[in-house]
């Protein structure tokens, strides 16, 4: 069966203060038809841990469901703190 | 590190047959300033004889002083692939001093401005601060720009250039088929072509020039007429000193310097992708050199050099900045004083030809510039002192007869757009900087969302010290992370972040009112971070580390610090 993917693209940060606000958008996405999400980073500035912790909680939602959480258009910095802090196994950084 | 734009960087050594076409190609390159001393010796109505013999006492004094540039070890040389050059900074002094009082005086006066840029040069490292990298990079700018007088009325075959009856049309064709043949060898050629882009150039010109018989008549003739040995002789004996020149070089003398830190400074750029600033000590040593350089031209009797932004241009054009080219180079043009031919083919190479390769040079150096000046955040005090140097020294180079009327003392600057950007900007650079701190202090409550607050005080601060773009970046980002931690309930009340500048740091001071963040120097794991509630907090601290160089807590009586540093 093909996997549903479905596609979010937050604006401005991704710290303590949107964490909420994009932990429940993503939840309800994967709680619909969607097995894994395709994260568009390109519009992110910040992230900070309370963002790293919510890619956390969706990549390993996402993995119960049989799916992945892809991200893609993060600004250099950010791809260094997602591979930094090991979660590249977990949240699949695309070009 | 090695740019990986280069093929051979600064400490490599390319194969012997690459070495020779190398220093060839950079020869070629410096046989502009050939012409252009030529030009200059011209208005002096020097006699041929005595042209030649200054052409070829230039030549060794060329060669002998790349060689030093490149030296690495010692009091002199920086180490780099700079060869001298004839020097635009001296024209109206080389006019003033020969037309007015001799050769003897001239070549008297060129030693002595030798002597006053080497003690020039040792003061550089003290001076550092006069030379933040935006008058630098504006310096650069000019460089590439001031060279293009020189070339296009060659490029476009302006009638001046040519001899009587040649056509116009035809030499112009010549001149762009040259530049076309030199950019396609950078842009596509593989192997030896891509490294020797003049040299295939000027090659292909010269073929072009034969074709369409835009060979000068008398060019054939005047290399025929030289013998293939000759000894260079200085053109006239003795010394003469002129009190009431000294001033004028002088100032010709701090003209000169300048543009010699802005060359030393792109050879530095040019080889290392992590450049960040001026290393001034390199510079010091380097144009030592070129004092030294300029004793010896008064003493075998040829007119003034300083460094060659053209040459530099070529070895970044052709990917091979090895100081080994400078040894192969200085040969080569030492060898070039003892063979007569050898001056005059390159005196009678076609002005187009010679044209398309300043202008191919000059691309490469303005644009050097650019980047350099937009490395830095520009507040509107920088905007303006960039500004206006490039304004005035363009409006020198573009309307020079509005400043015909000026004292004479100030001719050897105004003549020179590069030295009068230079001065201009030392100037503004200088009295802009007054009453302008490199401290800040920001309140914060918190309990508020200061991440706008944040953001906009670093970019701002940033701009009016000239920080680095990455540096405030990171820096700003540590901010956040700190913010985040304290926002976990850690701080309560006001929260203040002193940052202070010095062009090598940035350290910033968050102090506040509570309990202090913890610096977790191991990663917490994924199951910390999901279930343990202060997993997020122990992230952040971690998280510290990682963008700031040095981080370190300290508590007072009643305060808690986060101690930041970042490397400009």
């Amino acid at each position: 069966m093909p996997v549903v993917v479905a596609k979010y693209q937050p604006v401005g940060r991704f710290d303590a203060s949107t964490a909420a606000q994009h932990e429940a958008e993503l939840r309800r996405l994967l709680d619909g038809e969607a097995q894994s999400i395709e994260l568009d980073f390109s519009k992110i500035e910040f992230l900070s841990s309370a963002g790293l912790r919510v890619l956390l909680v969706t990549a390993s939602a996402a993995e119960k469901k049989g799916g992945t959480l892809q991200l893609s258009g993060a600004r250099p910095a950010i791809r260094e703190i997602i591979l930094t802090v090991g979660f590249d196994d977990i949240v699949h950084l695309r070009d | 590190m090695k740019p990986t734009t280069l093929t051979y960087g600064v400490d490599d050594t390319p194969p012997l047959l690459e070495l020779a076409s190398l220093g060839l190609q950079q020869v070629l390159m410096g046989a502009a300033g050939w012409v252009m001393m030529a030009t200059v010796l011209a208005t002096l109505s020097v006699s041929l004889l005595d042209t030649q013999s200054m052409l070829r006492m230039g030549m060794i004094v060329t060669g002998l002083g790349a060689m030093l540039q490149a030296n690495r070890r010692g009091p002199v040389g920086s180490g780099y692939l700079c060869p001298p050059i004839i020097a635009p900074a001296f024209f109206s002094t080389t006019i003033l001093a020969g037309g007015g009082f001799g050769l003897a005086t001239l070549f008297g006066m060129t030693t002595v401005a030798g002597a006053i840029e080497v003690v020039l040069a040792r003061l550089l490292p003290r001076i550092r601060f006069l030379f933040p990298p935006e008058v630098i990079g504006v310096v650069m700018v000019m460089v590439g720009i001031a060279v293009l007088p020189t070339g296009f009325p060659r490029l476009l075959a302006d009638p001046a250039t040519l001899s009587a009856g040649a056509d116009q049309g035809r030499n112009v064709a010549v001149g762009i088929v040259t530049l076309a043949t030199m950019t396609g060898c950078t842009v596509w050629g593989r192997g030896l072509v891509k490294l020797l882009p003049l040299l295939v150039g000027i090659f292909t010109g010269v073929a072009a020039a034969l074709a369409l018989g835009c060979v000068p008549p008398t060019a054939l003739p005047s290399i025929m007429n030289e013998p293939w040995i000759g000894w260079p002789h200085r053109a006239v004996s003795g010394f003469a000193f002129e009190w009431s020149l000294l001033l004028p070089f002088t100032i010709a003398c701090v003209a000169s310097s300048l543009k010699n830190v802005g060359d030393l400074t792109m050879c530095q750029k040019i080889n290392d992708s992590d450049w960040k600033r001026t290393d001034m000590a390199s510079v010091s040593r380097g144009a030592s050199v070129l004092g030294i350089v300029n004793i010896a031209s008064g003493l075998l009797g040829t007119v003034s050099h300083n460094a060659s932004s053209s040459n530099i241009g070529l070895a970044v054009a052709s990917g091979a900045t090895s100081r080994s080219i400078a040894y192969s180079f200085g040969a080569l043009m030492v060898l070039c004083a003892f063979l007569p031919k050898v001056a005059a083919t390159i005196t009678a190479l076609p002005p187009p030809i010679t044209g398309a390769a300043v202008i191919y040079c000059a691309c490469f150096m303005m644009l050097a510039g650019i980047q350099l000046l937009t490395s830095r955040l520009l507040d509107t005090r920088r905007i303006l002192m960039a500004g206006c140097a490039l304004a005035f020294g363009l409006s020198a180079g573009l309307m020079p007869h509005l400043y015909v009327n000026a004292p004479h003392f100030l001719k050897p600057i105004l003549n020179s757009p590069v030295s009068f950007s230079a001065l201009v900007a030392l100037v503004l650079n200088y009295l802009m900087q007054l009453g302008n701190t490199r401290r800040c202090r920001l309140t914060l409550t918190a309990a508020e969302d200061n991440y706008a607050t944040l953001r906009d005080a670093m970019l701002e601060f940033g701009a009016s010290v000239g920080a680095r773009k990455e540096a405030i970046t990171a820096a700003t980002e540590s901010l956040h992370h700190v913010m985040e931690s304290l926002a976990t309930g850690l701080a309560s009340g006001e929260i203040t972040v002193d940052i202070a500048f010095d062009e090598y740091h940035l350290d910033l001071d968050v102090s506040y009112q509570g309990q202090a963040i913890e610096l977790v120097k191991t990663r917490p794991d994924r199951n910390t971070l999901l279930n343990d509630p202060t997993g997020l907090a122990k992230l952040s601290g971690w998280l510290l580390g990682q963008r700031a160089d040095r981080v370190r807590i300290k508590t007072d009586a009643d305060r808690c610090h986060v101690l930041l540093r970042l490397t400009n």
